[in-house]
């Protein structure tokens, strides 16, 4: 696929691979045993000597277990790759173990009887789900690489925030969920491996009979076809297998990020062009990079530091920068940078529509100001009990409002940068580096308050933005490679904030409020911040929106109208990470509001950039007070996070909206 | 003691704990943020008028129960102000956690801040000390002092049962899933009861704030002699799943029978956890040996 690819050896490559991980498992066990006794001690234990005890019943269970995971989401990284012919597919980028990861939750809080033999089967559920939710999203683009991939990210992050949520709110749950989620490998007998490997044997072995079959879809569509193959039955069966590989490892040990997108990709790069060569070596590869990762880790962190670093987070090391590493190789430059038809309702009057999301906009905040609960239901608040709940309800509503305000500015910008209707301030990574701040912060001062949290947040999404400008000027900011380094740098710093997780530290909840985007903790300063940084930055927007009309016609047309095309980028990406930064600080990174704004200003009618900004931020503030003014009433005395409820209106908004379009 | 503010309107207090607390200015409407605050008050006789978490609080902490018209006020991470204020509480008991919502409520009443778990890794005696001075501030000098004898009197009793179990060290833990357990360590409140009763505990590494530390099992393996302590409850079906060929089923100590499971008891509560958890120790103990 690439010129690289030829100069590289498949012998070296894969030799290279299985050596290193036969050298880390020897180190690893022979750290445990010394080699002479190995083959004794797995054997026949000496039950007296805690080193045999381990070294039977946990070292070798959790190196087959690494062995049998790896092959398996290798094996079903190569079929969804193969399947969607997207290089950049895998269960991780496409949803499907964060939905599998989702509906365990579910179960383990809401039935737990589900929770103990039935794991597989819920996982697969969930897993179900989000690739169908994928698939809805990004079929507008017609299923390309990158839309299927920013979906997917979008509803991994879908999920992954609404288990956030669940746990908040059952947080005597929580430790034991992390546990579950991070992909530990740590065992204690052999029940897992066992039950893997006849499950795995089953599903690997049919998908190997069924190796010529499925790779038909090689073929263009038209061909295949046209030698009489059932080309649609054989994509979904492909599908199925994938999901069924990627469903029982789920359920055995929880996610495990990327190995599904690194094991493909390095079958590919050893010259494995055929699928039916690719499948089997991605299978094999995998294993030899999970048992890497594995023994690796166990190497370098032992007892409570192991159980904070589960290996399934781990793997974001290897994976991330591996997914950076390709970007350039995958001819995404190729792709079209032509705009993507965008709908538009003709004859709008910006006048009119700004005036009326104006009135609407201020309806919500008189809604959201005098309506509350109490312990006998719903309240209307007359004048003098207003200012009594003034100092609850006036903070929280005007952060809710400018953050919103700020974040689908933001989304109006990225898609006019971009060209991407699924490009958003949520998949930058920015909101990551935030929450690494955050967690980093909470543990070197732990009694640090609100203005130092803050602080080291920000600094966090400096420290994010810095990195992306850095990225984005060596591939002269291409939309594409920007946002896609901006999902690795999520899947990196979520590694450590998960990390921060595992501790199983009551001081999580801190965390989780603020990751799961609740305005909770909002006060006057933090209102007075919203409001200076609305005012300073969405006015930035607008001197921009001449530029902003600009773009979307696509790099030539800019550049013959004298736009400096890198300069132009540069300073966009600089006015996106202020505003991301600040509405993520107040509001946390997961609403969706990003999203949104700029796709319903759109739908409204608002072409032009000028009245586009002012639209979004007008409708972001909107979505922003009513999820906090229903985050506050629905479930009294308990609140919901305020982005999370933005994100619950979100997401079906976005599922409707982009699936219409493509009919 | 690292116990912080006595604020605004509670000099009064301060200053009526010496004579006899009497009449109007002893505070009666209080919010308790924490589960452990909840329970000292309860044990005194006191009822809060609002606290978090009422369903959950029944089903893992249970005793004292809550009395019914006790205010639910959400989850106790993010207490609902608007809940609070509406409670009109003459004084909120806080946890250290909640320091950052501090000033938002003092703007609602006055706050007193209950340190229990802190780094000085103490927290029976902090939670015995506490209840004394809630019995002064509260006028309940004669429940406080009734409570913590009691308490002292069934800690003794604890001690001479199990005096024969003294020498060896014992590992107290709950299983997570079957792959990891947490065990609590001498600064957790039952490491703290463990002592008092005269016991030694067995884990002598690092643990966090609250007293535990999470771990894998094979981290048992190397401690041969301890006697394990398993609270319940244990996640369905991990007990029954450790084959002959698992692990904890080989490691000596269960292999010689010295483990046992023991009762819940919330361990991040109070004198009442403390002591209800003590007093499943000799039978755990005894039917172990």
């Amino acid at each position: 696929m690439t010129s690289e690819a030829h100069r590289l050896s498949l012998a070296a490559i894969l030799g290279g691979i299985a050596l290193l991980a036969l050298a880390l498992a020897a180190w690893r066990l022979a750290v445990l045993m010394p080699p002479g006794r190995w083959w004794e001690a797995a054997l026949h234990p000496n039950l007296d000597d805690p080193r045999d005890l381990v070294f039977a019943f946990s070292a070798l269970p959790r190196l087959a277990t690494a062995a049998l995971c790896g092959a398996a989401l290798g094996l079903g990284g190569a079929l969804l790759q193969h399947a969607l012919a997207n290089p950049l597919a895998s269960p991780t980028t496409l949803g499907v173990e964060s939905g599998g990861q989702l509906a365990l939750t579910i179960a383990v809080i809401f039935a737990p009887a589900l929770a103990g033999d039935g794991r597989g089967l819920v996982a697969l559920l969930g897993g179900g789900a989000a690739l169908g939710a994928v698939f809805l999203c990004a079929r507008a683009s017609g299923l390309s690489s990158i839309s299927v991939v920013l979906a997917g990210f979008v509803v991994a992050l879908f999920c992954t925030s609404l288990s956030a949520c669940l746990k908040l709110l059952n947080e005597e749950y929580a430790t034991v969920l992390f546990l579950w989620g991070g992909g530990s490998l740590e065992q204690a007998d052999w029940s897992v491996p066992e039950g893997l490997a006849w499950r795995l044997a089953a599903i690997g072995g049919l998908t190997l009979l069924a190796l010529r079959p499925l790779s038909i879809l090689t073929l263009a569509d038209d061909s295949a076809r046209a030698l009489g193959a059932p080309v649609a039955a054989t994509r979904l069966a492909a599908l199925v297998l994938a999901l069924l590989l990627t469903s029982i490892v789920v359920g055995a040990v929880g996610t495990i990020g990327f190995v599904g997108l690194a094991a493909p990709q390095i079958a590919r790069l050893a010259g494995a062009r055929l699928f039916v060569q690719r499948a089997p070596l991605s299978a094999l590869v995998g294993a030899a990079l999970l048992v890497a990762v594995d023994c690796g880790l166990a190497l370098v962190l032992s007892g409570e530091d192991a159980v904070s670093v589960p290996t399934g987070a781990a793997t974001a090391l290897l994976g991330a920068p591996l997914l950076v590493w390709l970007l350039p190789r995958l001819r995404l430059a190729a792709a079209p940078t032509a705009p993507i038809p965008l709908a538009v309702r003709p004859g709008g009057r910006p006048v009119i529509i700004l005036t009326f999301l104006a009135a609407l906009l201020g309806l919500a905040v008189v809604i959201a100001l005098a309506v509350g609960r109490d312990a006998g239901g719903m309240t209307l608040a007359s004048l003098p009990e207003l200012a009594a709940f003034a100092p609850w309800r006036v903070p929280r509503t005007l952060v809710a409002a400018t953050a919103g305000a700020m974040l689908a500015v933001t989304g109006l910008l990225l898609q006019r940068m971009t060209g991407n209707p699924l490009a958003s301030p949520e998949v930058l990574g920015i909101g990551a580096g935030v929450a690494f701040g955050i967690a980093l912060g909470l543990t070197a001062f732990p009694t640090a308050g609100a203005a130092g949290l803050l602080l080291v947040g920000a600094a966090g999404a400096a420290g994010a933005t810095a990195i992306l400008i850095a990225f984005g000027a060596r591939s002269r900011f291409q939309p594409e490679h920007i946002l896609l380094a901006g999902i690795a740098l999520t899947s990196l710093l979520d590694v450590f904030v998960l990390a921060f997780f595992a501790r199983g530290d009551l001081r999580t909840a801190q965390l989780l409020g603020f990751i799961s985007g609740s305005t909770y903790r909002a006060g006057w300063s933090e209102a007075w911040t919203g409001l200076a940084a609305a005012a300073l930055l969405v006015p930035c927007a607008l001197l921009l929106s001449r530029i902003l009309d600009l773009l979307p016609l696509g790099d030539p047309t800019a550049r013959a109208l004298g736009l400096p095309l890198a300069r132009t980028r540069l300073a966009l990406t600089g006015l996106v990470a202020m505003l991301t930064a600040a509405g993520i600080l107040l509001a946390g990174p997961l609403s969706f509001v990003g999203l949104m704004g700029p796709h319903l200003a759109r739908f409204l009618g608002l072409r032009r950039a000028f009245g586009a900004v002012i639209g979004a931020a007008l409708i972001g503030a909107l979505v922003m007070v009513t999820a906090d003014w229903i985050a506050r009433i629905a479930i009294f005395p308990r609140q919901l996070p305020a982005g999370l409820v933005a994100a619950l209106i979100g997401l079906p908004y976005l599922l409707r909206h982009l699936g219409r379009r493509a009919g | 003691m690292r116990r912080r503010a006595l604020l605004a309107g509670l000099g009064a207090f301060a200053a009526g704990r010496a004579g006899a607390a009497s009449g109007s200015d002893i505070p009666s409407r209080l919010v308790a943020l924490e589960w452990s605050i909840v329970s000292m008050l309860l044990s005194l006789g006191v009822a809060p008028v609002g606290m978090p978490e009422i369903r959950a609080y029944t089903r893992w902490v249970g005793e004292p129960p809550v009395p019914p018209g006790t205010a639910d006020i959400g989850v106790k991470t993010e207490p609902n102000l608007e809940a609070v204020a509406a409670l009109r509480p003459d004084l909120i008991l806080t946890s250290p956690l909640n320091r950052l919502l501090e000033p938002k409520l003092t703007a609602i009443a006055p706050i007193r801040e209950v340190p229990i778990y802190t780094e000085a890794g103490m927290p029976l005696h902090l939670a015995t000390e506490q209840l004394r001075e809630f019995g002064a501030l509260l006028g309940r000098g004669a429940e406080a002092g009734r409570v913590i004898a009691s308490a002292e009197a069934a800690f003794e009793a604890v001690r001479s049962a199990v005096r024969s179990e003294a020498g060896r060290p014992i590992l107290l833990l709950s299983f997570l899933d079957a792959q990891h357990v947490r065990i609590f360590g001498r600064s957790s409140l039952f490491g703290n009861v463990l002592e008092r009763v005269g016991l030694s505990n067995g884990w002598d590494r690092a643990v966090n704030l609250w007293g535990f530390v999470i771990v894998g099992l094979a981290e048992l393996a190397p401690l041969r002699e301890a006697r394990l302590l398993v609270l319940e409850p244990i996640p369905p079906g991990i007990l029954e799943q450790m084959s002959a060929r698992s692990l904890w089923a080989n490691l000596p100590a269960v292999r010689a029978g010295r483990s046992a499971t023991i009762p819940a008891a919330w361990h991040y509560g109070d004198l009442t956890a403390a002591r209800r958890f003590a007093s499943f120790l000799p039978k755990a103990l005894g039917s172990a040996a």
